[in-house]
């Protein structure tokens, strides 16, 4: 009798709880904008916060409330952009998908240190003794605190021990966390097309700039003189490429003296020229 | 009066849910690392326990009593409390919207944790009427609240602290709150 009623009685009690959460959800349903559901599967999933939302979900609710634009997300780059502005009937606004480059030529190199430091502490500890170990302040301090970070695996040591860590192209979503990661910022995001980088950080000049690094920018200027567009300009004693004006011509890095301007993936074509095709986002 | 406001003092220090009786392990190690957080989890868990105290206490007198099927509390108390708060979630997503977005996450968390499942067994195994069965459980959930709060606290210095590796995350906080647990038995003799 006793396992009879406590059979009936769970399975009344189920019933009846089931019918009032099924009505309940039905008769107080709030209705969701069925694009922010479709946007979310859109988009990589990384939730890396790149984009300074909270997750792959902000993002989505931010577009949709046109608080920002939908090319903000670097893991997903044009794809996910284009995609975003299909579903939220935005203009489209692809632009080159970004990588990240380590804008210096030497990495922790024995031969060019202050004093002897433990290498396993990393760059950010190093920085904060005295500027850090190698005679350069402005540069890689090599001791990979961007590798650790990498979520992607895109960054790795160097195979020559002296150079800084190598980005791999492929790999690299261009979420920026490694940009944030280095204590000096010498890692930039820079567009992945055919483009002259300037890869050196230190503001010294002349003898100073020699006297820290073998490979250093020394603010001779011949780059900004050599520049049939005018698209260099020397600024903080470096030079600064003006890529809407830049048409890859080479002279820049032809003249320089000291091999700090290089093409940056040779291999990759020239984009249009500025006016013709904008890879400026169009404004919406 | 001075029994409900025992039964009060004491869910808070003497049999604290977490350090005393050991229930609500997993949010007390889980959502204890920023003390914004911790507040949250001691929101939804005030919330939670008060309501699955009434509904279950109304359920074993109004119906496992009359039907003598006392032995069936474990299963039916889950089954209300996670139905109750399922329903409290979508009145919650239509009518206040603001409350939903702060208790956030922590509401289905604990729906089924051991701390609520604890506090309504507890109230029937002491005999509580409904008023004191209330006030036990607010008492519970404050309970809860300070001592995840306190836990938080400590581990955002913890954060900082220059910890050995092999103490390093999980365990300091397993051996800090052993600690706090031993604290709290101080407060055993003064009842």
């Amino acid at each position: 009798m006793s396992i009879l009623l406590a059979v009936i009685s769970m399975s009344v009690l189920a019933l009846l709880l089931g019918i009032g959460l099924g009505y309940a959800a039905k008769r107080f349903a709030v209705p969701v904008d069925p694009r922010i559901e479709e946007a979310i599967g859109a988009m990589p999933g990384a939730n890396c916060g790149g984009c300074g939302f909270p997750g792959c979900g902000g993002l989505v609710k931010a577009v949709a409330r046109g608080e920002t634009k939908p090319n903000v997300c670097a893991p997903g780059g044009s794809a996910v952009a284009k995609r975003l502005s299909e579903i939220f009937g935005l203009e489209a606004s692809g632009g080159a998908p970004k990588v990240a480059q380590v804008r210096c030529r030497v990495g922790a190199d024995p031969d060019w240190e202050k004093f002897e430091y433990d290498h396993e502490l990393g760059c950010g500890t190093a920085m904060l003794l005295a500027g850090g170990v190698g005679t350069c302040d402005f540069g890689c301090v090599g001791m990979l605190d961007c590798v650790k970070a990498c979520p992607f695996g895109a960054l790795s040591k160097s195979p020559d021990s002296k150079r800084p860590p190598v980005v791999d192209v492929s790999r690299c979503t261009g979420c920026g966390i490694c940009v944030e990661t280095c204590p000096n910022r010498v890692i930039a995001l820079v567009d992945l097309n055919r483009q002259p980088v300037v890869y050196c950080r230190s503001i010294l000049k002349g003898k100073l700039a020699k006297g820290c690094c073998i490979v250093a920018c020394i603010a001779c200027g011949k780059c900004e003189r050599n520049c049939p567009e005018k698209a260099v300009s020397m600024q903080n004693n470096l030079p600064v490429i003006d890529l809407a004006k830049c048409t890859r011509c080479g002279k820049c890095i032809e003249g320089c003296p000291t091999k700090v301007i290089l093409m940056f993936r040779d291999d990759l074509k020239t984009p249009a020229p500025a006016g013709t095709a904008p890879s400026v986002p169009a404004a919406s | 009066m001075s029994e409900i406001m025992l039964v009060f003092l004491g869910a808070i220090f003497v049999n604290n849910f977490v350090l005393s009786r050991f229930l609500g392990i997993c949010p007390f190690i889980g959502v204890s690392k920023k003390i914004r957080d911790a507040l949250g989890m001691g929101a939804a868990v005030l919330f939670v326990m008060i309501l699955a105290t009434i509904s279950t206490w109304l359920l074993q007198e109004f119906v496992l009593k009359p039907l003598e099927i006392e032995f069936l509390q474990t299963i039916m108390f889950i089954l209300v409390i996670a139905a109750l708060v399922q329903f409290v979630e979508i009145m919650l997503i239509k009518f206040l919207p603001a409350l939903y977005e702060a208790l956030g996450i922590y509401l289905p968390l604990i729906t089924t944790n051991c701390a609520i499942l604890g506090i309504t067994l507890l109230n029937l195994k002491e005999d509580y009427n409904l008023l004191t069965s209330v006030v036990h459980a607010v008492g519970a959930a404050v309970g809860f609240t300070l001592a995840l709060v306190l836990m938080a606290g400590i581990r955002e210095r913890l954060d900082l602290a220059d910890i050995p590796p092999a103490f390093n995350g999980a365990p300091i906080a397993f051996i800090t709150a052993g600690l706090m647990a031993i604290a709290f038995l101080g407060f055993a003799g003064m009842m």
